[in-house]
């Protein structure tokens, strides 16, 4: 099984394209004396002051051709291992530590969480066929602007324990695997907790800005949050994206580290 | 035989011929020397090869940016090559150094409560600096304070081994800092050494508990990054 999903890998992997990071996902008008939020694919967020007209022009125009990409290459979506109701692998606790010890540690120095996260799941699960869960992390426009926050999402990859713990791998940011609280509050800096029943297209389009964060766990092949928002338009990812692998290790890591 | 290339750090930390801490007033060398640690002959002298570690995020909060980074320390015969590179989103100086500790600080040495790890408690967990990874390599005391700037820095020196290790034979011109220098034969090594980085936004707004180094704005002093060599080839 694991050896067709291999060779799939390869086959759909060449000529397919993606939505890049560094495009833009969207952008949240700031009102009178706020600023603007671009939200780009990274999870980077640009804040643009409400006299730079020139600037927010162009990012609307990036939106634009973003959005139109996006919808081209849905068509061309690959799914390389048709599942249903994705579960992750139980891993014994003994086992976590292994896992992050076996992280490859040759991240470049402007690498993107999104690319880490996809190459480590990978990895792992191309090494032992052990399948993740991608731990998804949303901030609030009002947390964005409050803390002058300089990204809106982030994502590391999460592990099932036979205990039935969930432990989040942030090889860049942490130096062991940690339980999703303590992930959240080590990157949210009021503690509070975050939204989990919602959906993605509605947090997108303007969320409850009473709360801080909003957090989705998906299965390792969702790359970045545009990718719960096709599910939810019914879209949904099953399989992996070998161009999404392998761009992503090409921007994240040296070229030769494993 | 393995056993006889350990030590451990306490009689390690008595060969060092310094008046150890204090810079800063903070965390004098006595208040490094915790629970007994096992040191082996790489941590007390390099040998050839290449170390290497991420550098992870001390103080997630300063700002609104994550910092994170790496380091690496190349040792071919008596050349170093050290190669340092931080995402760090803020355009100040980045003060770093090599320590004698053997691991970073986490919230968990925040002594005051105040939600951040200042300069202070910082070098209560990392210990006395062994090489200020400034303009100058060689020297403790020559390139001093030249640190290299973000935002986005990558640092780039070599050095002589054997010049690094004649530095650090030499008395101590300022035994009141914590850039402690060693007896003489006893060389520097890289293996389970922390690197510690510092400096972030001026804009950020920190607690008037946050301690900084001599004096220095507080932004400057704040420990951003960190991480503990490990020899991988």
């Amino acid at each position: 099984m694991k050896s067709l999903v291999l060779i799939a890998f390869l086959i759909y992997g060449l000529g397919a394209e993606a939505v890049t990071e560094d495009s833009v996902h969207s952008i949240s008008k700031g009102g009178e004396g706020e600023p603007h939020l671009v939200k780009l694919n990274s999870g980077e967020v640009k804040f643009i002051e409400q006299d730079e007209h020139q600037l927010l022009a162009k990012y609307e125009k990036q939106l634009k051709a973003s959005k139109a990409l996006s919808e081209t290459n849905f068509e061309n979506k690959f799914l390389l291992q048709e599942e249903t109701g994705f579960e992750p692998t139980l891993v014994s606790d003994g086992d976590i530590q292994r896992i992050f010890n076996d992280f490859n540690p040759y991240m470049k120095r402007k690498s993107e969480c999104s690319d880490r996260a996809h190459v480590w799941a990978w990895d792992e699960f191309n090494r032992t066929g052990i399948k993740s869960e991608k731990a998804f992390l949303m901030l609030t426009d009002t947390y964005i602007k409050r803390h002058r926050y300089k990204w809106w999402f982030h994502v590391a990859p999460m592990f099932t324990t036979t205990s039935g713990k969930k432990m989040v791998m942030d090889f860049q940011f942490l130096n062991r695997p940690v339980t999703f609280t303590e992930w959240k509050n080590s990157l949210v800096f009021t503690k509070r907790e975050c939204v989990t029943d919602f959906s993605f297209l509605a947090y997108d389009a303007g969320a409850d800005q009473t709360q801080d964060c909003y957090t989705k766990f998906e299965p390792m092949y969702y790359f970045i949050p545009g990718d719960i928002g096709n599910r939810e338009r019914g879209r949904g990812k099953t399989g992996w994206n070998s161009y999404e692998v392998n761009s992503s290790r090409s921007r994240a890591f040296f070229k030769g580290s494993l | 035989m393995k056993a006889s290339n350990v030590f451990v750090l306490s009689t390690l930390l008595g060969l060092v011929a310094c008046g150890g801490g204090g810079g800063g007033g903070g965390g004098g060398s006595g208040a490094n020397i915790q629970d007994p640690v096992v040191i082996t002959q790489e941590m007390a002298e390099a040998t050839p090869g290449t170390y290497y570690t991420v550098l992870r995020p001390v103080n997630f909060h300063s700002n609104g940016f994550i910092p994170y980074g790496a380091a690496t320390f190349a040792l071919k015969g008596d050349q170093l090559q050290v190669d340092i590179s931080m995402d760090d989103d803020q355009r100040v100086p980045h003060r770093q150094t090599l320590h004698m500790g053997t691991r970073c600080p986490t919230l968990a040495d925040d002594s005051n409560g105040d939600g951040l790890i200042d300069y202070n408690e910082a070098m209560t967990v990392v210990g006395s600096a062994l090489m200020p990874l400034d303009g100058d390599l060689n020297s403790q005391v020559a390139g001093a304070e030249i640190y290299p700037k973000g935002p986005a820095m990558t640092y780039s020196k070599m050095a002589s081994l054997s010049k690094i290790n004649a530095d650090l034979w030499k008395a101590d011109e300022d035994p009141s800092d914590n850039v402690i220098k060693l007896n003489q034969g006893i060389s520097i090594g890289f293996e389970g050494r922390v690197i510690l980085a510092h400096g972030t936004s001026p804009d950020s707004s920190f607690p008037t508990s946050l301690a900084s180094f001599r004096g220095d704005p507080a932004h400057l002093s704040l420990p951003v990054v960190c991480g503990i060599l490990k020899k991988i080839d």
